[in-house]
């Protein structure tokens, strides 16, 4: 792509253990699971191993491919259960994504396409690519709101990958990082309101921003590497999966940007799926039959390579049947 | 039956006929002349059209109170059969009696014939377009269709993407709203391929119309719409994923709360399919069962009535109680036929009708017969700048539908307003449609003005069907015209009030098969019938206990009302009362003991008011509604019967003594006639015993209390000195009640004491109302049903014993009685958990996680 001149920058490898708990009031008699748990190759990503592991015997389980090109794995439990426990495990490694030294000016223009002709090839790619992330979506739906802050923040006639990453440090300003004052159900409109929320809120509300003046924006899922405090070891389950954006720079392609953190993505970002929104790519989603209240319990531990000592994960395939989802 | 009519009136002449029909005539044109639209009665000279002559004639020969009394009949027949329409934004419209103008749209066959060819076309290019787009999307890579109008569809279903739709069939059943413009042409305004509904309504105007002018249809040479149905029944039969199965097709509805769930029961009748909601079904291994009583049982193909969107809550709609959880795999796997397929929704969008004349070309090598209203998607640069200098004569629509916004006419803005729309258009082009506004024609309505026939103009829409047969389309001869309620109206619309015609397409030759009618598949596969679905089995038992605790309350109530009248055996007024309280019917004040001062008023408030808590009202308005959720395993007169007796008139909050007592008669009368077709007019399967079984169960929990009640006030004139009180209480009511008196008088003419009376009621296994017919009826069902489903569950243990022990040795005394009935009460209970958690309880719904 034009205006990459930089190298490319070397691998990272990392070691990602994500378990998830549901515990149940009652026993469930019958459950049906998508998780969407398995990295797959990327631009700036490379699978070495990837594992899923359950606790309960599985009466089905299939993979496949979702239009998004996600990896998902469905599985299905019909014998009786009080706890649902989910351990991926997975090697992977990625670099620093490549940072445009130019892009285009932004006008304020939309950058759909304005005049459909069905013999220019370029616009039919743009449109196929980035179509579905330029309408609404399940759970972003088009906000006046966000369409007059995104033009608030992108006015000043620099070239559009500039003002997309000051657009990601304005959320990062602006908005308070909170566990407390958003659920998954919570309408972006109310995010907007309190200015807090946590990862999944600061990307979906940045997409509703981006899509309301016509730039194309995704949604990614993953995990991003922590630093613990200096002379402290790294803290086994206390991270957490991360959500962040990707927009489209004509003249370079999908651009990632974390508001959460008010940067570009890095070489610590690990990408587990991108969708419209959310719910295209929930990690782990089910119907259960029974069950009654449950406790939720989600621990990410990403180590890099250079921490990993030998053994630390043995532990990984103690539970009951386990799914080998990639040996690359 | 209505006395049989003649259409052409012995008393008129033909000279009277036809000036009868030329004033009828002539009084429309006048009302009608005009409009700039076209008029599918006259022509612009106000002579009627060929084909409309003979209806015209044949109503203008008519008495008009003979077309009066023809026309109540029709109104009453919608009533009878409850036949219903529910209309979301209205609070009063749940269950709003279906709307019918009797006068029907005639077209001509020629006509007809050019119209059925478009929609087969338009229908077969769908079907291409969704297979494509869920596919290959050679139309997006092409640039035939853009993908900004696909992915910004409120249709657009990514779930949906690669499914192997069976034979490559992604259209089963596809509707197309058609008007006429002034110029006579037709035209399709919009395309509807998610779960389109309305030919069953179209089946049921039918229906109506047969049974109200036989004549008429039996004179004029009208196409039938059975084929169509037919057709249908045996693409899905024929395509389902069967292998070496038959075939099990099952019809998918949300249930007894959606608009057109009187539609849905009458296609599964009409189909011969089982109607189930998602509850009913299940995936396991990738594929669909339906939870029976007798397990699960593999479904090949689902012909849905609902939307997409809601058929799976673990890859759709997360907050969908409605769906499967799986479906969307299983669909695209190909292992269920969807009939639509899930995500077929995408083509309804307004924004793809100005693409499909290239999209035909493409696919089919064809131009498109049957064109949509002229249609532009903003999102192109010279669609928009039409929009700008032409929004006057447009409407603008959503790229999502109705959902996002209503369709704005331009003409209804003033300027401001005007440019305010251009500007909200312009800031996101891609989300707006233009349509063109076309005048819709306007067809004659009856004008119910009594004493006077009368046609008046309305403007109407006609709602078209396809199925898919053979290698194409099946076209339905006929379909759902749509009437708005005025002359005027830009839209016609069921939501908005609006009624509806049959419509009666004339085949160009006396009974000649219309030349466009496809090859029926050959080699068709027989349908098998599926077990008895849990939630069907739960709601005919809970039917057969309301329909008998219903009875129960109406003999009780009818028992002790007539009784306190008369106060003639004050014993017996003591004990009904006493029974009254005890079966629930009446609470008793604070502190009073006495059942006998139970007021009156209490009584007929129970027995007429609906507002009373679980009185004869309630328990009648619960069988209704079981009885609706069930409307397609009952028969037609099974269901009207139920049907009157649950909107019975007598049912208000302000009875009196005297309508009561009639209404309790004709409540008893119409309840017994229910059972009368449960015995009769229900095929004994296994969904029978289950009905049997909440009959029998039900009327042990009366006949327990009953019991009880006698042997306490035994005792109690035992108590008070009377000697021998078991031979010489008289206890007339409980012979009255189980309606034994029968047997009694046969048996003896003396006093109906106990010891006179107790082998009937107890042991009689000859008498349907006795103790022992009823437990021995249960454990008979029971261990039936235990050979149907693999393991009988046991019930009433003890009291069966019971009952052989007092057949072959001696009815024991009061205390030891009262003791079984006791038990007997226990028992009643435990059996219906038992039944509960062994056949119903599948059903229960899943709960999502995210």
């Amino acid at each position: 792509m034009s205006g990459t001149s930089h190298p490319l920058s070397a691998w990272k490898r990392y070691h990602v253990a994500h378990d998830t708990e549901y515990c149940y009031a009652y026993s469930v008699s019958n459950a049906r699971h998508r998780a969407h748990l398995i990295p797959v190759d990327r631009n700036d990503q490379q699978v070495h191993r990837s594992v899923l592991n359950v606790n309960q015997t599985l009466s089905e389980s299939t993979e496949g491919i979702d239009f998004y090109g996600n990896r998902y794995r469905d599985f299905a439990i019909n014998v009786p259960h009080r706890l649902l426990s989910v351990q991926a495990r997975m090697d992977v490694s990625v670099r620093a994504p490549v940072w445009p030294t130019q892009s285009t000016i932004w006008t304020g223009k939309s950058l759909a396409r304005r005049s459909f002709d069905p013999t220019d090839q370029a616009g039919t790619r743009f449109a196929l690519a980035c179509a579905p992330y330029l309408v609404d979506s399940p759970m972003i739906p088009a906000l006046p709101e966000a369409k007059s802050w995104a033009l608030a923040h992108l006015g000043s006639g620099k070239p559009l990958h500039q003002q997309l990453l000051a657009m990601t440090q304005a959320i990062f300003q602006e908005f308070v990082f909170d566990p407390e004052a958003t659920t998954v159900g919570t309408p972006l409109i109310d995010v907007f309101k309190t200015k807090r929320g946590v990862c999944q809120d600061f990307a979906q509300l940045m997409i509703a921003a981006l899509r309301g003046v016509g730039i194309p924006a995704r949604y990614m899922s993953g995990y991003i590497l922590t630093h613990p405090l200096p002379g402290e070891p790294r803290l086994i389950g206390a991270d957490a999966t991360h959500a962040w954006v990707e927009a489209w720079c004509p003249g370079h392609g999908w651009l990632g940007l974390d508001p959460t953190n008010g940067k570009a993505v890095t070489d610590e970002f690990i990408t587990l799926a991108c969708g419209r929104d959310y719910a295209d790519v929930i990690p782990l989603r089910g119907v259960v039959v029974g069950g009654g209240e449950h406790s939720l319990e989600v621990s990410v531990t990403m180590t890099p390579e250079s921490e990993m000592k030998m053994g630390l994960d043995q532990s990984d395939l103690k539970l009951g049947k386990s799914i080998d989802t990639a040996d690359q | 039956m209505q006395p049989a009519l003649t259409l052409q009136s012995q008393s008129q002449s033909q000279t009277q006929t036809q000036s009868a029909s030329s004033t009828l005539l002539a009084g429309y044109a006048r009302r009608a002349a005009g409009a700039e639209r076209y008029d599918e009665l006259c022509e612009p000279d106000g002579s009627a059209r060929p084909h409309w002559l003979p209806l015209i004639e044949l109503l203008g020969g008519t008495r008009p109170a003979d077309i009066e009394s023809r026309l109540a009949s029709a109104q009453q027949h919608i009533r009878d059969e409850g036949i219903t329409y529910t209309i979301y934004a209205d609070p009063q419209g749940k269950d709003r009696p279906w709307a019918l103008d009797e006068l029907p749209l005639v077209l001509p066959g020629e006509e007809w014939a050019s119209l059925s060819y478009g929609l087969a076309q338009r229908a077969r290019l769908l079907n291409r377009v969704l297979a494509d787009l869920y596919g290959p999307q050679t139309l997006l890579h092409q640039g035939i269709i853009p993908p900004e109008v696909i992915f910004g569809a409120g249709g657009w279903l990514p779930a949906a993407f690669g499914t192997k739709a069976p034979a490559n069939i992604f259209l089963h059943s596809y509707a197309a709203d058609l008007l006429r413009a002034p110029d006579g042409q037709w035209w399709v305004v919009a395309d509807r391929t998610q779960a389109p509904s309305g030919a069953g309504y179209a089946l049921e105007n039918r229906m109506i119309m047969t049974r109200a002018f036989p004549e008429l249809l039996a004179q004029m040479p009208v196409a039938s719409l059975t084929g169509f149905f037919s057709a249908l029944r045996e693409s899905l039969a024929l395509h389902a994923p069967c292998g070496d199965e038959s075939p099990r097709v099952v019809v998918l509805t949300p249930g007894p709360l959606n608009e057109t769930y009187y539609e849905h029961s009458l296609l599964a009748r009409y189909l011969g399919f089982p109607l189930v909601e998602g509850g009913d079904l299940a995936v396991r291994d990738g594929c669909v069962w339906l939870k029976t009583i007798s397990g699960l049982q593999r479904v090949h193909a689902i012909l849905r009535r609902q939307d997409d969107v809601y058929c799976d809550p673990l890859e759709l709609r997360s907050d969908s109680a409605l769906g499967i959880a799986g479906l969307t795999d299983c669909a695209r796997q190909g292992k269920v036929l969807m009939a639509n397929a899930l995500g077929s929704g995408v083509v309804e969008s307004v924004a793809l009708q100005g693409f499909l004349p290239a999209a035909c070309r493409f696919l089919l090598g064809e131009e498109l017969a049957l064109p949509s209203v002229a249609t532009w998607w903003c999102g192109e640069a010279a669609a928009m700048d039409y929009v700008r200098s032409n929004l006057e004569d447009l409407v603008i629509k959503s790229v999502q539908g109705l959902r996002d916004f209503p369709p704005i006419f331009g003409q209804d803005l003033d300027e401001a307003a005007r440019g305010n729309l251009i500007a909200r258009i312009e800031a996101s082009p891609d989300r707006f449609v233009a349509q063109e506004w076309v005048r819709l024609s306007q067809a004659p309505v009856l004008n119910r003005r009594p004493g006077a026939l009368q046609l008046d103009a309305r403007s109407v829409g006609l709602r078209a069907y396809a199925v898919a047969a053979g290698q194409g389309y099946q076209v339905m001869p006929g379909g759902l015209t749509r009437v708005e309620s005025h002359r005027d109206a830009r839209v016609v619309s069921m939501q908005r009030g609006g009624a509806s015609k049959d419509t009666w397409v004339l085949q160009a030759g006396d009974n000649e098969e219309l030349p466009f009618k496809a090859d029926a598949p050959s080699g068709m596969s027989p349908v098998i019938h599926t077990g008895v679905p849990s939630r069907v089995a739960e709601n005919l038992f809970w039917m057969g206990r309301y329909t008998e605790r219903a009875e129960g309350m109406a003999r009780l109530l009818r028992l002790t009302l007539s009784e306190r009248l008369h106060h003639s055996r004050r014993h017996g007024v003591v004990a009904l009362h006493e029974l009254v309280w005890r079966y629930g019917l009446v609470g008793l004040s604070e502190g009073s003991k006495d059942a006998a001062r139970i007021p009156v008023e209490a009584l007929i408030s129970c027995a007429t008011n609906p507002l009373y808590p679980q009185g004869l009202a309630q328990t009648l308005g619960e069988l209704g509604r079981v009885g609706f959720s069930l409307r397609d395993r009952l028969s037609h007169d099974h269901w009207r019967a139920m049907n009157r007796l649950v909107n019975d008139q007598a049912l208000m909050t302000n009875g009196t003594l005297g309508p009561t007592l009639v209404w309790l008669d004709r409540a008893v009368a119409g309840l017994a006639a229910l059972s009368g077709f449960s015995l009769d007019a229900m095929n004994r399967d296994a969904g029978w015993r289950f009905l049997s079984l909440g009959r029998r169960l039900e009327r042990l929990v009366l006949l327990a209390a009953a019991l009880s009640v006698a042997v306490s006030q035994l005792q109690q004139a035992g108590d008070d000195g009377a000697s021998s009180a078991e031979s010489s209480q008289p206890l007339d009511w409980l012979l009255d009640l189980t309606d034994s008196s029968g047997s009694f008088r046969s048996q003896t003419t003396g006093l109906a004491s106990w010891r006179a009376l107790r082998s009937i009621v107890l042991l009689d296994a000859t008498n349907p109302r006795s103790l022992r017919f009823q437990v021995e009826g249960v454990q008979q069902a029971l261990q039936r049903l235990g050979e149907d489903t693999g393991g009988a569950i046991v019930g009433l243990e003890q009291t069966g014993i019971k009952l052989t022990e007092w057949a072959i040795g001696d009815i024991p005394e009061l205390a030891a009685l009262r003791q079984a009935f006791i038990i007997l009460s226990q028992e009643i209970v435990v059996l219906s958990d038992l039944l509960a958690a062994r056949y119903f309880s599948v059903s229960e719904p899943g709960v999502s996680l995210l």
